[in-house]
């Protein structure tokens, strides 16, 4: 069997959905129920937010035993020095790759981006701490660009990229696909679904199955919008395969999610005024 | 491609009491959106569950290979229904599989009615008929264990493959449902359900709320106005300047840069005290206090 590493992204991803905001206290709760459920990396948090949820990351690095514990940045060299005063283990940087994200939200061409990530990438590996590289809203960017990027961080040392469906518009077919082309820079791969279109497990499964060797979840589910990869359903996918090497398993996973699910409630009430025309 | 709705099927099996109005508006609700078959009753032709499983779980232990149509049960000639092939994506020739199935439907026409209890309902629907696959059995929020409509349709919608030009409607199906499924334990749509969730065009964290103004289409699969819905900013801990200048614009506050930051800061103590978004009087009240009175770090921090 292949081994198959869960990355669970609950206290970041998860957190950052509307109506959660966890406390200290139960990120380290939470971390300590993701690692006891043997996930192999928990994305604790962003460090640039401020020097409250750097002392989060903090104290969920201390109060993990066996999970890795990572940050997530955008690719600014201010972000970077954040990432670095938290000590994480590894330090992920989102590189958004489509033409959207790079031309509307960052206001840059695409060679000025792919000059930023350069820069960003290179500040973190001198650093000598360990990079991951998140390709943002990669089931909307083109083929050409996404591999010209990962080969060039493969050559600045990077050896995992994340491809995120960000706004949950992949198919199973359309998923193993854009796995397997990125596949061809030769480096390691993880994928991070969203369940806009109700496919997020069924997509992730897929990429493993396609060659991705690290799979994002979160407990429940929780994410924006329509929310992420649950934790307990991709498990379930998994064991029942019989393909892959992978921790937890469904009866830890769902161990996990009913412990913290006193942690995952939300108000939806509060939204309702909120409209924006 | 054609899709068949079930959902009046599955809750009245599940006991739920609907009467003859609500149904009636509820198939035209969904011929509304583009469905192209809305059934009712069960109990009509080939819609027995029961009758079906023992030939859909054939093929599937057989991988469709060996199965000769005339062993599967049911009067020649009449569609056929398979339910169930929950776990169909876990073979290792999953298409091909699939693609056996069209072949079986040559010889007989194949309603396919993917069972959800591994969450993969949608993915095979939709691989089922964007490879070809004639007819597709849903439900209403998955309603009865089956693929749910609404994901297969905006999937067909998203990718171009069928356009459905009743989306709006969706919020009105999911009143009429939750009221027709008033009599099931979990009656009401969860807020974060994909496609028809009341929540999922909500957003805080700085990032989206910024990328929002920029291009809404940065953060969304397709805009909510397509579906009925509305966007949401809602003031809490990942909140960002721009997020609590908007939230100000909504409630027709005034706020200057400087006040914003100062808001925000207290917006963000608060909600990570309170493990929570704020709502709408929260917001007031620190507006009030931070704004007017200059006063928010006791607030905050106490």
């Amino acid at each position: 069997m292949r081994p198959l590493r869960v990355i669970d992204a609950t206290l970041r991803d998860g957190e950052q959905a509307p109506g959660f905001a966890f406390a200290l206290e139960t990120k380290v709760r939470l971390a300590r129920l993701l690692d006891e459920a043997g996930v192999y990396q928990i994305e604790a948090g962003v460090p640039i937010s401020g020097l409250e949820e750097r002392d989060c990351i903090r104290a969920v690095k201390k109060a993990c035993a066996s999970a890795l514990v990572s940050t997530w940045n955008r690719a600014r060299p201010r972000d970077i020095e954040a990432a670095l005063a938290c000590d994480a283990d590894i330090l992920h940087i989102c590189m958004p790759v489509s033409q959207r994200q790079i031309r509307k939200k960052l206001a840059l061409t695409p060679g000025a981006a792919l000059a930023r990530y350069r820069e960003c990438a290179s500040l973190a590996v001198a650093e000598g701490v360990a990079v991951t590289a998140g390709f943002e809203d990669a089931s909307r960017a083109e083929p050409a660009f996404m591999l010209r990027l990962a080969c060039e961080l493969r050559e600045l040392g990077i050896t995992r990229i994340r491809i995120s469906d960000t706004v949950g518009v992949l198919t199973p077919e359309r998923t193993g696909t854009l796995v397997r082309l990125l596949g061809q820079a030769g480096m390691e791969m993880e994928f991070h679904a969203h369940n806009d279109l109700g496919m997020a497990e069924a997509n992730s499964f897929c990429a493993a199955v396609a060659g991705a060797s690290f799979v994002n979840t979160t407990l429940m589910g929780i994410g924006e919008r329509a929310g992420n990869c649950g934790m307990l359903g991709f498990a379930r996918l998994v064991e029942r395969s019989g393909l892959f090497a992978c921790a937890p398993d469904t009866a830890r996973a769902a161990r996990a999610e009913c412990r913290a699910a006193p942690f995952l409630r939300r108000d939806e009430n509060l939204f309702s005024g909120w409209s924006v025309e | 491609m054609r899709l068949v709705d079930v959902t009046l099927v599955c809750l009245r099996r599940a006991g739920c009491d609907i009467s003859r109005k609500d149904a009636a508006c509820w198939r035209a609700l969904l011929r509304g959106l583009g469905i192209d078959r809305v059934e009712d009753r069960a109990g009509r032709a080939n819609l027995c569950p029961g009758a079906d499983a023992g030939p859909a779980r054939a093929v599937f232990l057989e991988r469709a290979a060996d199965v000769a149509p005339e062993k599967l049960e049911g009067p020649r000639g009449a569609p056929l229904r398979l339910f169930g092939l929950d776990d169909a994506l876990l073979l290792e020739e999953w298409r091909g599989f699939l693609a056996r199935l069209r072949e079986l439907g040559k010889s007989r026409p194949l309603e396919l009615a993917f069972g959800n209890s591994l969450g993969c309902a949608t993915a095979l629907g939709l691989t089922w008929l964007l490879d070809g696959g004639e007819t597709l059995v849903c439900s209403f929020a998955g309603v009865g264990n089956l693929a749910p409509l609404e994901e297969v349709v905006m999937a067909l919608h998203t990718s171009g493959a069928r356009r459905f030009a009743g989306l709006p409607g969706l919020p009105s199906a999911r009143a009429l449902f939750e009221r027709m499924a008033h009599a099931l334990a979990r009656a009401l749509v969860p807020p974060a359900k994909a496609v028809i969730g009341q929540a999922i065009f909500a957003v805080e964290s700085g990032i989206h709320v910024d990328g929002l103004r920029k291009d809404p289409a940065l953060y969304e699969p397709f805009a909510p106005e397509l579906v009925g819905a509305r966007r949401r900013v809602v003031p809490g801990a990942h909140s960002g300047a721009s997020a609590i200048r908007l939230c100000c614009e909504i409630l027709g506050l005034p706020c200057d840069a400087s006040q914003a930051s100062d808001l925000l800061l207290a917006v963000r103590n608060l909600s990570r005290k309170l493990e929570r978004s704020l709502g709408e009087d929260e917001f007031r009240f620190l507006h009030e206090r931070v704004c007017r009175e200059g006063w928010y770090a006791a607030v905050a921090c106490d």
